[in-house]
């Protein structure tokens, strides 16, 4: 019987996320390092529209929610969406 | 059916334009920066066992110093839900799951905010208790917000035993954090990205899903207790003006999402959403698409069976090695992994919605419960979920009623559809 590798060392197969993540951060320093908006510039993006899910947060939840019991993954709809608890795993 | 769409798309579009005509050609877009809202929502899934009703109410309030309180009551109220999941003689039943929540938000320097809050969630065989903290954090005249926080999940698990008799089979403890990064990018545009890492710990198993291991019925699975999962998202919002008052704007939102967890199974999301005011009118709409790649211990391995779905977890021979765990002599010995649950497989998914929200700027001549009830707005939506592979054949509804595999699953994508009925109050 082959050996198995513990729990905590199968985390070191994440690869993807750990490479992103600062690739990601570092475009969109560069990037918005670039540009500062003033405030009296903010007209547009004072829009409920340029809000996370268009400004509706209710409806964002609702969706994490259906997806996380249709889908075998959890979150990815911001910081509004975590926590809850549901039984329909 | 085509010719029943081609009414419905011909209806709706008479709708928008008598909207438009009926009121003013001027837009008039959802209330922005309101000091309070009360958002009242009828939900509605359906897919092939579940009906799902799941009316919702979210009330906040703001006052001029910026300290804002929130409440929250959803109740889910299940019907037909399928208990022998995995399996074509399913039972159902009825269920409901009520939530309710609080939270309160303090400012701290300029702009930067502190909240915190709590959740309640019961149903009858799993009750969840939440506490989360949030704080939001402005930077650079706000071209920067940082938004950092967790939550602490935790959940009793049991097993209805008939209309009265309940088993405690285990309590899960659950850990999430997140760290959000919204960044103005011009005038018109903000990006962001989310990363959020969640840690569960305890009781993981369905109680009601059985699964077939080397022959055998087993009744539920047999989950690894420990699961680490980590959600990265990333998303922009461009605005493209028009020389317009009836539609002064068009928002592309592009997003994609992707994950990965210590259980082997990974996943990518893309999508693109869209939203465009015309007149009273604001359309809305959504086009995802979720692709899911298996967990390492997923099996479905045990070729046609009669009460198993094509590509529904089954397990020829035994389960499979995953880490390691102790025996009653406090031996280390191999944890036995085995599922029964299809959403741990590997399947793809697209998901469509369209949206109409409708500020009723009508009701502003009738006195001044018509000029407040003038900013209210109401939502209509709705939407379609297809699924291939074993999700599809266990949630899905067959598109077309001559589908080859007939009652144990679609032969290509099933579908799922939703919809939702809204009401936004200023306060």
């Amino acid at each position: 019987m082959a050996k198995s590798r513990p729990q905590w060392k199968r985390l070191g197969r994440l690869k993807f996320p750990a490479i992103f993540l600062p690739i990601s951060l570092g475009m969109m320093l560069l990037h918005g390092g670039c540009t500062v908006v003033r405030p009296y510039q903010r007209e547009h993006l004072a829009e409920r529209c340029m809000s996370p899910g268009f400004g509706d947060k209710s409806e964002v939840k609702f969706r994490a929610h259906w997806e996380y019991a249709r889908h075998g993954t959890q979150g990815g709809f911001g910081d509004d969406a975590g926590g809850g608890g549901c039984g329909c795993n | 059916m085509w010719l029943q769409l081609n009414r419905v798309s011909r209806h709706l579009l008479w709708l928008v334009l008598w909207l438009c005509m009926a009121t003013t050609a001027r837009a008039e877009q959802l209330p922005q920066n309101v000091s309070g809202e009360a958002v009242f929502r009828g939900n509605y899934w359906r897919d092939r066992n579940t009906r799902v009703l799941n009316p919702t109410v979210d009330i906040r309030q703001q006052t001029a110093s910026g300290f804002g309180v929130s409440s929250s009551y959803g109740l889910d109220a299940i019907t037909s839900a399928s208990v022998a999941a995995g399996a074509t003689s399913d039972q159902p039943f009825t269920e409901l799951r009520h939530e309710v929540g609080f939270g309160i938000e303090t400012p701290l320097v300029g702009k930067s905010t502190l909240s915190g809050g709590y959740g309640y969630s019961t149903e009858s065989d799993y009750f969840s208790h939440t506490a989360s903290l949030r704080a939001k954090i402005s930077l650079l005249q706000d071209n920067i917000v940082l938004r950092v926080g967790g939550d602490y999940t935790h959940s009793s698990v049991g097993k209805r035993l008939g209309p009265t008799g309940y088993l405690n089979m285990g309590i899960l403890h659950e850990a999430h954090a997140v760290l959000a990064w919204s960044q103005v990018l011009s005038q018109t545009m903000v990006g962001s990205l989310t990363y959020e890492l969640f840690v569960l710990s305890g009781y993981q198993n369905n109680p009601y899903r059985p699964v077939f291991v080397a022959g055998e019925r087993r009744e539920f699975e047999n989950l690894p207790s420990l699961r680490v999962r980590h959600a990265i998202a990333l998303s922009g919002h461009k605005m493209f003006r028009f020389n317009g008052t009836l539609v002064p704007h068009l928002v592309l939102r592009p997003a994609v999402r992707m994950f990965a967890d210590s259980w082997g199974v990974t996943s990518l999301s893309p999508e693109l959403a869209l939203h465009l005011p015309i007149g009273p009118v604001e359309l809305r709409g959504l086009l995802s698409v979720f692709q899911q790649w298996e967990a390492s211990f997923y099996r479905a391995n045990c070729g046609e069976q009669p009460k198993v779905f094509p590509g529904a977890p089954c397990y020829a021979e035994r389960g499979v090695e995953f880490g390691s765990t102790t025996d009653g002599s406090g031996n280390l010995v191999p944890f036995m992994a085995y599922t029964s649950d299809p959403k741990l497989g590997t399947y793809s998914t697209v998901t469509t919605e369209l949206q109409i929200k409708w500020r009723m700027t009508v009701l502003s001549h009738l006195g001044p419960v018509g000029e407040r009830l003038s900013r209210s707005v109401v939502e209509l939506s709705g939407g379609m979920w297809f699924a291939q592979n074993a999700v599809g054949n266990q949630f899905g509804i067959p598109l077309v009623s001559n589908d080859a595999v007939g009652v144990a699953g679609c032969s290509a994508f099933c579908g799922a559809g939703f919809a939702h009925l809204g009401l936004y109050v200023p306060l």
